[in-house]
Parts: C-alpha cells; sequence; structure tokens
C-alpha cells in the first residue's frame, strides 16, 4: 500500500529499487503525494487493462487452437487407418512400410 | 481373434455420432498397429461405409479456418476476401481438384495451419512499443515456432499419402511410357524449380 497512516495523517510513500535494494521515499501529505498517487493509480490500470488484454488474447488462441489441434488429431488418425487398410504398417514409430505377403488381414 | 468391437464413446457423458465413430476408428488403428489384424476388414469398412463422415471432417476444418480468419482479418473485410483467395490459390496449388477425400481434408488442415502461421507471423512482427516486454515476445515467438511445426507435420502428412497410395508403373508402363528428346530437359528443369516440397517424407 503507497498510502501509510503514521500517527494522525496518511503518508505517501515510493518504492524504487536502487542498487538491488528496494527504497522507501516518502512523497509526504500533500498536493505532490496526492499527483504521485493518482498517476501510480493510473499506471497501475493501464497495467492490468494490458494483462486483461494479453489474458483474453492468450484464451482466444488457445480456443482456436483446440479446434486446429481437433482436426489435426481426426486427420492423422484418418491417415493412419487409411495406411492400415491398405495393408502399410508403421516400423516403430517411424516409417510407414508394405506389410510382408500372406501377413494381411 | 475375435474381430467384435465395443461400440463405446470415447469421451465421458456421451459423446456426438461422430465421437463415437472416431472412437471406434481409433480402437480399431490402436488394434491393427498392434499387429491384431483381423481388424483388417472392418478398417476398411469404417472408412468406406458412411461417406458423410467425410463431410462432417469437412466441417470441422471449415470451422477452424473460419475462427483463424476472423482473428487474422478482424473486421476487415477486403483482407479476409483477399486471404479468402489466397486460400483457393493454395488449394488448387495443392491440387485440390480431384483429390480422393482424405487428400481433401489434408489439404484443408494445411490450409488451416496456413493461417494460424500466417497469424503467428503478423502478431510477431506488431509486436513493438512499450508493452512489448520480452516475456510478450517470447510467448509470440513460442506461438510463432508451434505453429510452423503444425504446418509442417501437415504438408508431411499429405505428402506420406500421396507417395504411398501413389501407383507404381509397371515395367510394361514403363517402357510405354512415351519420352521426348527435345523438351525433356528444360522441363524437367522447370518442375523442379516450381513443384510444391512434398517429397521429403519418412
Amino acid at each position: 500500500m503507497p498510502w501509510t497512516r503514521r500517527g494522525r495523517h496518511r503518508y505517501f510513500f515510493r518504492k524504487r529499487r536502487v542498487g538491488g535494494r528496494v527504497v522507501r521515499r516518502s512523497l509526504g501529505r500533500g498536493p505532490e503525494a496526492q499527483l504521485a498517487a493518482a498517476l501510480a493509480a493510473q499506471r497501475q490500470r493501464e497495467r492490468e487493462l494490458e494483462w486483461a488484454r494479453r489474458r483474453q488474447d492468450r484464451e482466444r488462441w488457445d480456443a482456436d487452437t483446440a479446434a486446429l489441434q481437433r482436426l489435426i488429431e481426426v486427420s492423422d488418425l484418418l491417415v493412419n487407418a487409411a495406411l492400415l487398410a491398405a495393408g502399410f504398417h508403421q516400423h516403430e514409430r517411424g516409417a510407414w512400410r508394405r506389410r510382408m505377403h500372406g501377413r494381411s488381414g | 481373434m475375435d474381430a467384435q468391437v465395443n461400440e463405446t464413446a470415447p469421451e465421458q457423458g456421451g459423446g456426438t455420432g461422430q465421437d463415437r465413430d472416431l472412437g471406434r476408428l481409433a480402437e480399431l488403428v490402436q488394434r491393427a498397429q498392434q499387429g491384431d489384424l483381423t481388424v483388417m476388414p472392418l478398417l476398411r469398412e469404417a472408412l468406406v461405409a458412411d461417406p458423410s463422415i467425410w463431410q462432417e471432417y469437412g466441417d470441422l476444418a471449415a470451422q477452424a479456418q473460419e475462427a483463424w480468419l476472423q482473428l487474422l482479418a478482424g473486421t476487415d473485410y477486403m483482407l479476409a476476401e483477399s486471404v479468402r483467395l489466397k486460400l483457393g490459390a493454395l488449394r488448387h496449388e495443392l491440387g485440390a481438384e480431384g483429390a480422393s477425400p482424405l487428400e481433401k481434408l489434408l489439404i484443408e488442415r494445411i490450409v488451416a495451419c496456413w493461417l494460424q502461421t500466417h497469424y503467428a507471423d503478423a502478431l510477431y512482427a506488431q509486436a513493438r512499443g512499450p508493452q512489448s516486454t520480452a516475456s510478450v515476445r517470447q510467448e509470440l515467438m513460442k506461438r510463432q515456432e508451434s505453429s510452423q511445426r503444425r504446418y509442417l507435420a501437415a504438408i508431411k502428412q499429405l505428402a506420406l499419402i500421396r507417395k504411398l497410395f501413389k501407383p507404381a508403373l509397371s515395367p510394361l508402363q514403363l517402357a510405354q511410357a512415351r519420352v521426348s528428346e527435345d523438351a525433356a530437359a528444360p522441363k524437367a528443369r522447370a518442375t523442379r524449380v516450381t513443384a510444391p516440397r512434398l517429397v521429403e517424407v519418412n
């Protein structure tokens, strides 16, 4: 929380990282503190909007990828079925080879 | 071994007819891959018995393509229309006319993957400005890579089917084939340049 109560009043503190350490600097409780607080709140709102936009974008991508993935799975299954039905077999999950004579079903 | 196959749906809670068909087909494929050759007649029957299944799978491809087209073009109808024309050209280039139902499905898969790849490329290219942090760019790059993989895998499947299902020429056909000595060399060069890269499979 950037506003901290000290005695009877609340003061605005800004955190900064200086040389790997977090340093808190008080901006008091006057107009400068009010302005800094308003700017910090606006930046936070912008960040949240950006996160929401990115999350929405990622969800849309995932949903459309899921539809495409289903098409991929279905077509892979049909390819395998067609090759097996035509007398091929997959050698150790690699190349497809024609089944030896006399072994086809 | 008994070739009876359970008619259970692959998903919990009762799936659609398409899900049930796919579940049954997946089971047959699994058994055939494990060496159970008694399922072969059922497998062949499942592929040719109901031609409408190919229409359903074609609809699945169309839905996937439409979703990616909407993402790519948004409300820019001019762009959407020009992309549709490009997709038509791509289908033609891949020989969709006169292709078997399986080949057509694979061509539609390539088209859908092409759309995804181009959308991922466009996103990455547009990622500029202060909001484009390293983590954002990394995520977009991951999307590019995964869509590229899907696209190449789709092309590979079509090439595999075309390679293995292409009837081999008999010695008689080879002997009877005409070879024009005049046009042979330039024609071969032209074919090498324009042919799609669909030959490197397996």
